[in-house]
């Protein structure tokens, strides 16, 4: 077991070191143009060169998101308990959530943009779409799985609904619902750039735009970089969260 | 001895798609302040269904049931219950777990849980009252399941097979511990179990059940003296009612 723990936590440096060698010994054999296909050092090269600028533009891009996250968050525990609590509103809600995750978002960019401007809150509205389900199913879901004997006996203990809700329904979804959490934090990134992308002042996604535009690869590399470093973050801010809150519960996640 | 629970002419049907089914049929049941009551009866012959009915958790059936004197239909009973599964809240140690139905008619005090020390211990819980549930056995599972349950409200407890899930020796262990307990506190409990020798070893009488629809067959008044001691299941008189209880059961072409 203890080997096998080892190899996990070495293996990634390995095999990414292995590639990026791979990647700079093709590129340098290959003679490939930068601007079709930069070898690693060239990225690190443009990166060093644009992080102000990536570092602007990524304050804009994460203000988009930290905002969209929160409001998706603050809207989904709200619509989420209202449909546990009154079963018609989920009847009525759901098909609609359902459908709004198969509309494109690349159409819904640009309308957003269209109907609400060229500044941060379509990107925002965009980051919530993106947000809000994920957190909702899992919310749902979680709040919905109480076990009917328990369900019983708190009734024979008497407890009110709200005691059911706060004692019980709420601390059990917690496992569900940072698993939605983490789908939605990991995605909320992405959510952002692809509105920026359509259409922004400021921003990674219309950095990458632009760097497209003029055929500076090396910097879209670069700023691909940052919005994976930055997805990783918002994932691990939530993992860490989610540990912090419900530590010492291995088992009850191997149960459920 | 006044009753607090009499049961007359039970019966209930449940309705699955367009059929009835019938679960049980005009059971005459009734239990004594302090006594220990087992029914005993073959998987699926709805003692569980006679246990939930008596909780208030099952509305619809004909017959009276009163508990403490009163028609459930008009008065809710209060009164303890405790199913198979422990139950127990995951998130919580085990003294917030103990603690949750003091906390729910909030009666919960400081002063209660120093008061709880005691039946802490002899809950064989001492030390163990920050773990939480994964880290405890089955056994220990299950007594905390019961201290919570002791903490509810009536002083009428149902029990609905506490120890079927528990292994063979650990269920022994389980009978010599619970016999002590209810001994030192004398509450009316009733015990749903399909294990006769559990069922003699603890009760002062056993309601016998049939086979779906339900009802009962005879019951059977086990007069060995209090305390009870484990010894008292080798004797001819142990056997004797082990008989009776088999041939009952067997008549039933049950086993």
């Amino acid at each position: 077991m203890k080997r096998f723990v080892n190899t996990g936590r070495i293996s990634l440096p390995i095999s990414f070191a292995i590639a990026l060698m791979v990647w700079e010994g093709a590129v340098y054999i290959l003679k490939t143009p930068d601007y079709l296909m930069p070898a690693p050092s060239r990225v690190f090269t443009a990166l060093v060169e644009s992080f102000p600028l990536l570092m602007r533009h990524g304050a804009v891009t994460m203000l988009e998101v930290i905002s969209g996250f929160l409001s998706a968050l603050i809207l989904s525990a709200v619509i989420s308990l209202l449909m546990v609590r009154y079963r018609i509103l989920y009847n009525i809600l759901w098909p609609y959530m359902v459908i709004s995750q198969t509309v494109p978002l690349y159409v819904l960019a640009p309308l957003f943009m269209v109907w609400f401007g060229f500044g941060i809150l379509p990107k925002v509205l965009i980051v919530v779409l993106v947000c809000f389900f994920p957190i909702t199913v899992g919310l749902v879901q979680g709040l919905t799985s109480t076990e009917p004997e328990l369900d019983e006996l708190l009734k024979i203990m008497r407890a009110t609904q709200s005691q059911i809700l706060w004692k019980v329904k709420v601390p059990q979804a917690m496992p569900q619902f940072f698993s939605g959490l983490k789908i939605a934090a990991a995605y909320s990134v992405t959510g952002a750039v692809l509105s920026e992308w359509v259409g922004a002042k400021e921003g990674l996604g219309i950095f990458l735009t632009r760097s497209m535009k003029t055929f500076k690869t090396a910097a879209l590399f670069a700023d691909v970089f940052i919005i994976i470093v930055l997805s990783l973050g918002m994932f691990f801010l939530v993992t860490y969260l989610e540990k912090k809150l419900i530590k010492r519960r291995t088992d009850f996640y191997e149960e459920s | 001895m006044g009753l607090v629970v009499d049961i007359k002419g039970l019966s209930k049907t449940y309705k699955i798609g367009g059929e009835k089914l019938p679960v049980l049929k005009e059971v005459y049941l009734s239990a004594g302040k302090g006594s220990f009551i087992s029914v005993i009866g073959p998987s699926g012959c709805g003692k569980s269904t006679l246990f939930r009915t008596i909780a208030g958790l099952e509305k619809e059936f004909s017959g009276t049931v009163m508990v403490n004197e009163q028609d459930i239909r008009s008065n809710p009973p209060r009164l303890a219950y405790m199913f198979q599964k422990d139950l127990l809240l995951p998130w919580r140690t085990v003294i917030k777990n103990i603690v949750l139905p003091l906390e729910l008619s909030g009666k919960l005090k400081e002063a209660d849980i120093k008061n709880l020390e005691v039946l802490i211990n002899e809950f064989g819980l001492a030390g163990f009252e920050n773990a939480y549930p994964h880290e405890l056995s089955g056994g220990m599972r299950q007594r905390a399941a019961l201290l919570r349950t002791w903490l509810m409200d009536g002083d009428i407890i149902l029990l609905d097979e506490p120890f079927g899930a528990l292994d063979a020796l650990t269920r022994i262990n389980m009978q010599d511990w619970l016999i002590k307990v209810w001994e030192n506190h004398r509450k009316t409990v009733l015990f749903i179990t399909h294990d006769i020798e559990e069922a003699v070893y603890l009760s002062d009488r056993i309601f016998v059940m049939s086979k779906r629809p339900g009802t009962i067959i005879d019951n059977v008044a086990i007069e060995f003296e209090r305390p009870r001691n484990r010894n008292m299941l080798y004797t001819e008189v142990f056997l004797e009612y082990k008989k009776r209880l088999v041939t009952l059961l067997k008549d039933d072409k049950l086993l």
